[in-house]
């Protein structure tokens, strides 16, 4: 299976879901009581990259995640998606949240449906299609089911099948494995990941784990600092084992122990620091 | 409104609850045969005279005749007791779907706009907060003494509680939520009718039934003057003739139409919101 060990080669330029941080800041409040969080952010993404941003609560990585969704305007600079800046939330990307945030009222494959609806699907298609998604996150045989009677980590499939539809080229993921259990988060992960290699959609994963980042990514940042900025980066080519796993790469210690670091140094900077 | 969540999120054993679900109905049933037997042996004791405690027959007779025609008289007061039920009941569900209508709307409007908050809210907080009866005396000056003012009145008492929790459900839906249709490209529009309408379903449905319960009680009180037909205005006929079995028998028909509309609604709870508390 010499074709699966070298799978982050998978990266190639041309591929869509290219995103670029050009001095982007972000600031929130107005005036005096104006709290910069973010920035300066100066990043290339190709698309097709599966890029881990990691950091200590309140780094600003959720920030930047929200501003790539469109959710609110950059302050200072731009973001753009295969060149078009972006300014609300599009078609173009699908976000999954830490807490599902399915709707109880549709039944599994409803929630999909009215994502595919919003996205201005065709209405006949919409049933295979989201049937198709469900499939493709192992959730074919739970279609009718209710959201609220799923386990944590089949209702995370859900929403990451509900933020597949209509295909965006990139997918925004914030902690999505963050309140699931140790067993279920590594087999979720290993889903991510295949799920990843199928589409090679450029993905965007905020984790504070750096275990989870060495994992998933192709590459990894560090966020730290205040305002918040980019600490690190880095590419992470581990090999994978037949499980998946890519603990056994010698890279592995050197690579966390470096990410490690640059958390703790920005710790001890944020602990001497005067609160604002 | 947490009872049934608890119990369906952390089933009990089977074994004890099928137990549960013949035991506990078993105890009201011989609550109310206890009551009934005390109530007769009191009556046929003549502890009090029968103007104060008539005997349940008595009240079993009135029943009879107010359900049928007797010696060519109609009902009571020349309605059957169906029939004065049924105009109590129907106008208490004009003024619930009035104040459904008007206040699910405000109660949208009063939730996604501070400006309109902030204009509306004294006014129906002062509406809430008074016991309807204190402004019927002023309806009645206005719409007169006939249905109308019973209607405006039982409206009045429904819209404000229906307005807050619909208001309040608004105001506060998860803003992961909002985002996450947001992110789907969902229109003003679509993201009021495919998200923060449902959301606030469950305490839009908590509202409907204070409402029903204020109303219940204020449609009684209200048919006190001019009731007739209406199973209020049966109660307060009766007692100024002095006919307390009849008064006994509206209380009793009272009594069961407010616990039958609360298994009503409560059933209608479970069917509209059944991921309340769950989700």
């Amino acid at each position: 299976m010499a074709t699966t060990t070298d799978d982050n080669s998978g990266v190639v330029a041309t591929r869509p879901g290219a995103l670029r941080f050009a001095d982007v800041h972000h600031v929130y409040g107005q005036g005096a009581s104006a709290n910069p969080v973010l920035g300066p952010i100066d990043l290339d993404v190709p698309g097709g990259e599966f890029l881990c941003i990691v950091g200590a609560s309140g780094c600003g990585k959720s920030t930047l995640l929200r501003l790539v969704a469109g959710f609110m305007p950059v302050s200072i600079g731009r973001i753009t998606i295969d060149d078009r800046e972006i300014s609300a939330p599009g078609p173009d990307r699908g976000m999954v949240f830490q807490q599902p945030t399915l709707f109880p009222w549709r039944s599994v494959r409803g929630n999909v449906e009215l994502a595919l609806k919003l996205r201005g699907y065709p209405r006949g298609e919409r049933r295979a299609e989201a049937e198709r998604l469900l499939r493709q996150v192992g959730l074919g045989d739970a279609m009718h089911r209710r959201t609220y009677e799923l386990s944590g980590g089949m209702q995370q499939r859900c929403a990451t099948a509900r933020a597949l539809a209509g295909d965006p080229e990139v997918l925004l993921m914030d902690e999505p494995f963050g309140a699931l259990d140790a067993i279920t988060r590594e087999h979720m992960q290993q889903e991510l990941h295949a799920l990843w290699r199928e589409t090679h959609k450029t993905i965007v994963f905020v984790t504070h784990s750096v275990d989870e980042a060495l994992i998933l990514g192709t590459r990894a940042i560090v966020l730290g600092g205040r305002p918040g900025h980019v600490l690190l980066d880095l590419p992470l080519n581990l090999q994978r084992d037949a499980e998946g796993d890519t603990h056994h790469d010698a890279g592995y210690a050197d690579l966390r122990s470096q990410i490690s670091h640059a958390m703790d140094d920005d710790y001890q900077r944020s602990q001497s620091e005067v609160p604002r | 409104m947490a009872t049934t969540t608890d119990l369906s999120q952390n089933p009990a054993p089977k074994r004890k609850r099928s137990r549960g679900s013949w035991l506990y109905p078993l105890i009201s049933v011989a609550a109310v045969l206890a009551f009934l037997i005390v109530w007769y042996l009191v009556a046929l004791a003549e502890v009090w005279k029968p103007l104060f405690v008539p005997r349940p027959s008595d009240v079993w007779e009135q029943f009879i005749r107010a359900s049928t025609t007797h010696d060519g008289n109609v009902g009571y007061s020349g309605e059957y007791l169906w029939q004065h039920l049924w105009s109590s009941m129907s106008r208490l569900f004009e003024g619930l779907a009035l104040g459904v209508l008007i206040g699910v709307p405000l109660g949208i409007a009063l939730g996604a706009s501070k400006t309109i908050a902030a204009i509306l809210h004294p006014g129906v907080t002062v509406i809430r907060s008074l016991p309807p009866l204190a402004y019927f005396s002023l309806l009645i000056i206005w719409f007169g003494i006939g249905d109308s003012a019973k209607v405006v009145l039982l409206f009045l008492a429904a819209v404000a509680p229906i307005a807050i929790a619909t208001a309040d459900a608004v105001g506060n839906v998860p803003i992961d939520r909002l985002l996450a249709v947001r992110s789907l490209g969902a229109s003003r529009l679509q993201t009021i009718t495919q998200v923060v309408l449902p959301s606030a379903l469950p305490e839009m449905m908590t509202g409907l039934r204070v409402a029903l319960g204020v109303t219940f009680t204020t449609i009684v009180a209200a048919e006190t003057v001019n009731g007739l037909p209406g199973i209020g205005g049966m109660v307060r006929d009766a007692q100024r003739f002095n006919k307390t079995d009849v008064v006994v028998l509206g209380i009793i028909v009272i009594g069961i139409v407010a616990v039958l509309l609360d298994i009503a609604i409560r059933a209608l709870d479970r069917r509209v919101v059944p991921w309340r508390g769950r989700a």
